[in-house]
């Protein structure tokens, strides 16, 4: 099995997200500054709190990478894919698509393609029963939502041209 | 007045309602991040026109079985519906990835069923006692309770405490924003007209738990039955039975944390899932499947949502958001709930204690019965789960506020869900910060003033340092124990 650098595996995506999280602990730290005492008394100390929390296991981390030698992460994930498997990065892609399909379409229509496509992209070809789940659930939720919680669902743009059209 | 309760609780039309508040519940409780709260305060308003007795019978019925609905999601698709069925997924969907989703969904409604059977004997029997415990408590004790609570979820994290910790704190950070709750001064908006109202718990819980999945499941393609079975749903009542000691342990951590008002739900599992842990002699068979890492805290979370009642009828104190709707229900029944409410009402308290331990009951038979079928959910490729969830997800989060901004939230927690759990990071530590943000800096404060702006208020009392030391010993234990295993190792060579 391939074997990393020592320092290497110090530098990688669990280092992003810690970074992340610091800066994010940091930035409330800062804009405590503004706020009165008593509003800003509770909020520093937890974001103090988390920042060392961070700080610490930054640097348990970082004297953990010069002590041992960690095998490659990628290579274990790989093993456990299945058929029709697609990364996260296109999953959220396809999501902020769809989230922008409500807006131009409204969400029944949008969840309605949504349904559709995802599963043929993630190799699923019985085509009669994608149809078939696809159409039942989402008339099943927006029933339910619309008639029952009276939930307002989002028409979307052509959604509300299609109000204005027949309103004139 | 026992056999009078138990003649009304009977009756045809309360059959009925409790039925369909089982079916209802299961159906909801079973949808990713759709949790006990969704369900009783969606059927409130159907109550309007019921009386007393039926109403309350209705919303024990929804109440139970959301809770127990909440595991089947947890098990079979590893999404809990809310922060008391997460220690769930820990064993339950290893199990269901194993092909004992079967004898899993079989434990955990046998297991719920005895912990509601323990918190109602409870209810019965030790509420006086343990109120007395619950109202020597004040601002500081209750805010050591949640910083309890936290530590021992940063316990829970698989050899990551230092993380799980720094993940509690961004949750509490999360839950600043919005009003400020001593001096209602607006806070951390950063010029934002969306964050006002603080971030909204839904959304961020549905992506962290639901979404975040949803990127797992499409990243690993297949099915989530790594071998083409379901188990047999009758192993997993025998299982329950085999490990009786396992059902008490789990009910005593639900019956003590039930009756700490606003805590207990969201510590009791995983309470009872660590205790049961540490009194194992093979703890590195938790997480890999062990029934007794599902049988713990489902117990305990059953337990813990009777006990809950304990402070609601006793005292009119909610001991959770979902019993303050029983307060609410009861208020529009023309019903005081406290001593009036036993004194003053002739046989209808026994009427909704009985109506009570019917409920367990129903959830339980409608439970098993449908196991099977929800277990086959396991066997459903992946191609069809994954933009179910999504889907689910978007409507739950929209449906809340109508808010389209909400989706984003949903998508973008998601996302970070999904990268901690590339890392083995625990997200729930992130949810818990964001639910216990309020209650945790008001009675910090209350305490604070109380103390005349001095620390030595948290020190002050007995049941403080108790839980001081909780506190520290859940956050030293993991290296404690490694370093007193080392050292064992050590002298044996």
């Amino acid at each position: 099995m391939k074997r990393e650098l020592p320092l290497r595996s110090f530098f990688d995506l669990e280092l992003v997200i810690l970074v992340i999280l610091g800066a994010f602990a940091f930035a409330f730290l800062i804009d405590t500054r503004s706020y009165n005492r008593i509003a800003a008394l509770f909020p520093r100390l937890v974001s103090m709190a988390t920042l060392l929390l961070i700080l610490a296991y930054l640097v348990v981390r970082f004297w953990m990478s010069l002590k041992e030698e960690q095998p490659l992460e990628k290579e274990a994930e790989a093993s456990v894919k299945g058929k029709g498997s697609i990364s996260g990065h296109v999953s959220l892609a396809i999501m902020i698509g769809y989230f922008l399909a409500i807006f131009i379409v409204g969400l029944t229509w949008a969840s309605l393609v949504y349904l559709l496509l995802v599963p043929v992209w993630m190799g699923y070809r019985r085509y009669r029963i994608i149809a078939t789940t696809s159409i039942l659930w989402v008339i099943a939720f927006v029933c339910i939502f619309h008639y029952v919680l009276h939930t307002r669902i989002p028409q979307g743009f052509m959604g509300d041209l299609y109000q204005w059209i027949i309103s004139r | 007045m026992w056999l009078e309760g138990f003649a009304i609780a009977l009756q045809g039309i309360n059959i009925l309602h409790l039925v369909m508040g089982t079916l209802i519940g299961l159906l909801v409780g079973a949808m990713p991040g759709l949790g006990p709260m969704f369900g009783v305060s969606l059927m409130l308003p159907l109550t309007f026109g019921m009386p007393a007795a039926t109403a309350i019978i209705f919303l024990s019925a929804v109440h139970a079985s959301t809770a127990y609905g909440d595991s089947i999601a947890s098990i079979l698709i590893n999404t809990p519906g809310g922060v008391g069925s997460v220690a769930s997924c820990w064993d339950g969907y290893p199990m269901a990835q194993q092909g004992k989703a079967g004898t899993a969904l079989g434990i955990s409604s046998t297991s719920s069923f005895m912990g509601g059977i323990i918190g109602w004997v409870s209810l019965m029997v030790i509420s006086p006692l343990l109120i007395l415990l619950a109202l020597k408590m004040g601002p500081p004790e209750y805010f050591l309770v949640a910083i309890v609570a936290l530590s021992l979820l940063a316990m829970a994290s698989k050899g990551k405490t230092l993380v799980g910790l720094a993940l509690g704190g961004i949750g509490l950070l999360l839950a600043f924003i919005g009003g400020d709750p001593i001096t209602s001064s607006s806070r951390f908006t950063f010029g934002t007209e969306y964050l006002e109202d603080g971030l909204p718990l839904v959304p961020v819980a549905l992506g962290l738990f639901a979404l975040s999945q949803a990127f797992v499941l499409a990243e690993q393609g297949g099915t989530i039955a790594q071998i083409r079975s379901i188990g047999r749903i009758r192993d997993g009542l025998l299982e329950t039975f085999r490990h009786f000691t396992t059902v008490i342990r789990g009910g005593i951590a639900g019956i003590i944390l039930g009756v700490m008002p606003a805590l207990g739900i969201s510590s009791a599992s995983i309470m009872a899932y660590l205790v049961e842990k540490r009194v194992s002699k093979n703890p590195e068979t938790f997480g890999t499947g062990n029934p007794r890492g599902l049988i713990a805290p489902e117990v305990a979370k059953n337990c813990c949502i009777i006990a809950d009642l304990i402070p609601t009828f006793t005292l009119g104190i909610p001991g959770s958001s979902v019993t303050a709707l029983f307060i609410a229900a009861l208020t529009i029944h023309g019903l005081q709930p406290g001593v009036k409410f036993f004194q003053e009402s002739g046989a209808l308290p026994y009427a909704v204690f009985a109506g009570i331990l019917l409920a367990q009951i129903s959830f339980f038979v409608i439970g098993l019965l449908l196991a099977r079928y929800f277990a086959r959910a396991v066997l459903i490729p992946n191609a069809l789960i994954v933009p179910m969830i999504v889907f689910l997800s978007t409507i739950g989060s929209f449906a809340m506020r109508n808010r389209v901004e909400d989706i984003l939230v949903t998508i973008l927690f998601g996302y970070l869900g999904y990268l901690l759990h590339k890392k083995d990071y625990p997200a729930i530590c992130i949810v818990l910060g964001l639910v216990l943000g309020d209650i945790t800096e008001a009675n910090f404060h209350r305490a604070y003033l109380i103390g005349r702006r001095s620390y030595a208020i948290f020190v002050s009392s007995s049941i403080s340092i108790v839980l001081i030391s909780i506190t520290l010993l859940s956050i030293t234990g993991p290296y404690l124990y490694r370093l007193i295993r080392k050292m064992k190792k050590r002298v044996k060579m």
